[in-house]
């Protein structure tokens, strides 16, 4: 049996860079502006008080060592590699150190700079191998998602292509609410996504995550300790983290509408929270919207909508600013762009500023319960973090 | 004891190239008729031995010998008959080797029909642009499977083997250049014509059948010496499989023999007897008297009907233009280790399947989600048809043929691959489209070539 985490550590501050093409920052630039911003939200908090750092990055450093390099810190620190989902892992392992009392303060921060490597998209290095996987980009593994979901409930492809531009259409009115640390933050018409010369099956870059660097980072302490660092914590109610058999794909009957990984890491999660009706209990949540047929897919396996109806929902605004869920309110991975080792904790950045009444123009009105959903892979073969948040204890 | 031929199996790559469309890039003028065959960009010498060996049938497992023959072999030094033999499941104690030459490919008929075993013979044809080497190539591959007996499955007996050697410099290829040098022409015919003369009294008085064969066919780079060769033979039989050849598929250096050789014995009736000729430094002979009527049923039948290439794309796939790679991280070199440990799964295709559950794994897998572990056997899905589950064009993966096209392919077991699709376009595939596995080479990292298995439309092959 599992020990639960439910308001056992809250959240005390935070900090995020600008997402973006930051050509002149370095990897070690952006990490001590995350950190160090989110030492500062704590008032009176130094950098010494900070006993303990989890490090999440894929690509932009190895070991611990840039964090002490960067920091100037004699502390422990952990990196973490989790596929897209590092920095959600970054901040789940730091909670259960504080949980089980080993530290009073920690802090999970996660850094990536993806633009430097002169591709327009992740790189990874991989082991030697025997060479033997099919080379198929990101774009095309997510590209046969739309058709699959067609298939699967009956849906009509251009009602499927409408729900996908409507998503790519309000992330990014999303995000043109958050120029502050955006990478995109303008509107884009529907009719610019529409007609947008596809890349990879029906999908378009409008239908893709930008690429970009950033980093973010958030103080962590138990959750009964958490008014003595700020009269607005953020609880950690339940979290899940998941890491699929590599099987997904090739389970008959799934075939590419759902993601089974997801499923199960949102039950876990949602039953140590106390969620039973996802849709009625969470205001607002941040999702990986790598491309929009996953946000599309996410919305029924996070339980938003009912299976074979996301399409209708999105379509209706159910999970717009103003909807029943607002999804991604600070404009997700389309307007963010997506620096694999921050975006987990770039998404609970948003997460603190809607709980705490702080987004400004974005802020959904009274939100009680959040959720943030980080995941890595690819449609088949993926890791999954769900996390669900409040405001108050108990 | 008597070798009998007991399979024989050809491949020709899915594209061509017309010689119209060579002219009119060349020189503005669209004149000569028929095509050229064109190896896909992701094939080479040892995928399509491969490809044709893999056509023969069961047989080829219990093969003790395999002779490799080539010209455009992808690696020197390392013999890559061993790749051909890993990818085609014989057994553990074969023999394999590697000819080389043009002369090499009747060489593995030769060896093979006296040992027994396959001759896998597999080239491309590559000449500088408006040489005859380029227009009258061709590019595919022949196997032939011999072993021992007249009995049951034989397709036609060994009558014997005949050899007229010169050193002459009738045609040559210096290390590092990807075309031909060519003697004058009339000189060529002289020698070549006086050795085949020869070479044919030689083989009568050596398998004592000294008549004039039923057919025979003459493998020779240039087409009118060709003709006139076998012409020269008297035998009544054999243009029949020669003209067509040169005419829609072209010399294919030392597969050339062989896949004359596949089409003389597809019209070939009972009784009949074939001499296949080989004329290049000298003339080589071999002698088959038939046993059963043509067509073999067991090999694949050509259909002749591929896809139609421009010039330009031709030049490109050959590595002769380079065309600029998209930008995407450098592709991984190939690892020796993890390739030598998973041998069974790279060249094989073979995965595993849970003896308690009967759950089937691609790639192979220990342990299973039932529970159990190290309780498998090998399940080999390369021989198998499949269904596309669902697809989609990649514009932004790197490819000499934009976009690449995926699948997720289902064989009706529980196990489920994603792989990329190759002779198809996009308008050539749909969700449950059939498919069947093809061996090739799917990219190269400083020369050397990485392989693997990659899904094409069922019967999209001109084999």
């Amino acid at each position: 049996m599992t020990a639960s985490m439910r308001d056992r550590i809250a959240i005390v501050g935070m900090g995020c860079t600008k997402f973006g093409e930051l050509w002149d920052k370095s990897a070690d630039d952006l990490l001590i502006e995350a950190a160090l911003d989110a030492i500062a939200s704590v008032p009176g908090l130094r950098k010494d008080d900070v006993d303990a750092y989890w490090y999440s990055t894929v690509a932009s450093g190895h070991a611990g060592l840039p964090v002490a390099k960067a920091l100037k810190v004699e502390r422990p620190v952990t990196r973490v590699e989790n596929f897209c989902a590092s920095g959600s892992d970054a901040f789940r392992n730091a909670a259960f150190a504080v949980a089980a009392g080993v530290y009073d303060v920690a802090m999970a921060v996660g850094v990536e700079k993806i633009k430097d490597s002169g591709y327009s998209g992740l790189t990874l290095n991989v082991p030697p191998g025997d060479n033997t996987a099919t080379e198929v980009s990101n774009p095309a593994a997510y590209a046969m998602l739309p058709a699959a979901y067609s298939r699967a409930y009956g849906v009509d492809p251009g009602d499927v292509r409408r729900a996908l531009t409507h998503i790519a259409w309000r992330n990014h009115a999303n995000g043109a609410r958050n120029p502050e640390r955006a990478q995109y933050a303008s509107v884009v018409p529907k009719e610019k996504i529409e007609k947008a010369p596809r890349i990879a099956g029906n999908l378009s870059v409008f239908d893709c995550s930008g690429v970009s660097d950033g980093a973010a980072a958030a103080i962590i302490v138990r959750a009964e300790d958490a008014l003595q660092y700020t009269d607005k914590p953020i609880y950690l109610k339940g979290m899940s983290l998941y890491a699929g058999m590599s099987n997904g794909a090739a389970t008959a009957g799934v075939e590419h509408a759902s993601f089974p990984e997801v499923v199960q890491c949102a039950a876990a999660a949602y039953a140590e929270a106390g969620i039973t009706n996802p849709r009625e209990q969470i205001s607002m949540a941040e999702v990986h919207d790598c491309f929009t047929p996953t946000e599309l897919i996410l919305m029924e396996d996070l339980g938003f909508a009912e299976r074979g109806r996301a399409w209708r929902d999105v379509l209706d605004g159910d999970f717009d600013l103003d909807g029943a869920v607002a999804v991604n309110p600070d404009g997700g991975l389309k307007s963010f762009g997506h620096p694999v080792g921050a975006s987990g904790l770039r998404m609970l950045f948003e997460l603190w500023l809607q709980l705490r009444g702080e987004a400004g123009e974005r802020q959904v009105k009274a939100p009680r319960l959040g959720l943030t959903h980080n995941m890595g892979g690819l449609p088949g073969e993926f890791v999954s973090f769900v996390g669900v948040f409040g405001n108050e204890p108990g | 004891m008597t070798k009998t031929l007991l399979a024989y199996a050809t491949y020709l790559p899915h594209y061509r190239l017309t010689r119209s469309t060579i002219n009119a890039a060349l020189k503005g003028i669209p004149r000569g008729s028929g095509a050229r065959t064109v190896a896909g960009y992701d094939e080479d010498a040892v995928s399509m031995a491969v490809e044709a060996t893999r056509a023969l049938g069961a047989g080829v497992i219990e093969a003790d010998h395999l002779y490799f023959a080539t010209t455009n072999s992808p690696l020197l030094d390392k013999s890559c008959s061993l790749i051909v033999h890993a990818a085609t499941g014989m057994h553990g104690r074969a023999f394999a080797l590697d000819l080389t030459g043009l002369r090499s490919g009747f060489g593995a008929l030769k060896a093979a029909s006296e040992s027994g075993g396959v001759a896998a013979l597999a080239d491309l044809r590559t000449g500088r642009p408006g040489s005859a080497e380029e227009t009258d190539g061709g590019d595919g591959a022949a196997a032939f499977l011999f072993g021992d007996g007249v009995g049951g499955d034989a397709i036609a007996e060994v009558l014997g083997s005949a050899s007229v050697p010169r050193e002459v410099m009738d045609a040559w290829r210096t290390p590092g250049t990807s075309y031909a040098l060519i003697g004058e022409d009339r000189f060529v015919d002289h020698v070549l014509a006086h050795a085949v003369q020869e070479v044919v009294t030689e083989i009568g008085t050596r398998s004592g059948h000294t008549g004039t064969p039923t057919t025979s066919v003459v493998s020779t780079l240039n087409r009118r010496l060709a003709n006139s060769l076998r012409a020269s033979i008297g035998s009544e039989g054999g243009s029949e499989a020669q003209d067509p050849h040169r005419e829609n598929t072209g010399y294919c250096g030392a597969a050339d023999v062989g896949l004359l050789l596949a089409s003389a014995l597809d019209t070939a009736r009972a009784g009949d007897t074939v001499l296949v000729v080989s004329a290049g430094g000298g003339a080589d002979a071999l002698l088959l008297r038939v046993l059963k009527d043509g067509p073999y049923a067991g090999g694949r039948r050509p259909d002749r009907v591929g896809k139609e290439i421009g010039y330009h794309q031709h030049l490109t796939w050959r590595g002769e233009v380079a065309r600029e790679p998209a930008r995407r991280p450098e592709r991984p070199s190939v690892a020796a280790p993890p390739a030598y440990r998973n041998s069974a799964w790279k060249f094989g295709l073979t995965g595993s399947q849970c003896l308690e559950c009967g759950k089937v794994y691609l790639p192979p897998a220990r342990v299973c989600a039932c529970g159990a572990v190290d309780q498998t056997k090998p399940f080999s899905v390369a021989d198998l048809t499949g269904t596309i589950v669902t697809q989609t064009t990649d514009g932004v993966s790197d490819s000499p043929a934009p976009p690449a096209l995926a699948a997720l392919i289902d064989f009706g077991t529980t196990g489920r691959l994603l792989l990329e699709l190759t002779d198809a376009s996009p308008a050539d595939i749909a969700d449950g489209t059939e498919i069947e596995m093809t061996f090739r080479r799917t990219y190269a990292v400083d020369g050397v070539p990485n392989y693997f298995w990659k899904a094409r439309p069922r019967d999209r092959s001109s084999q």
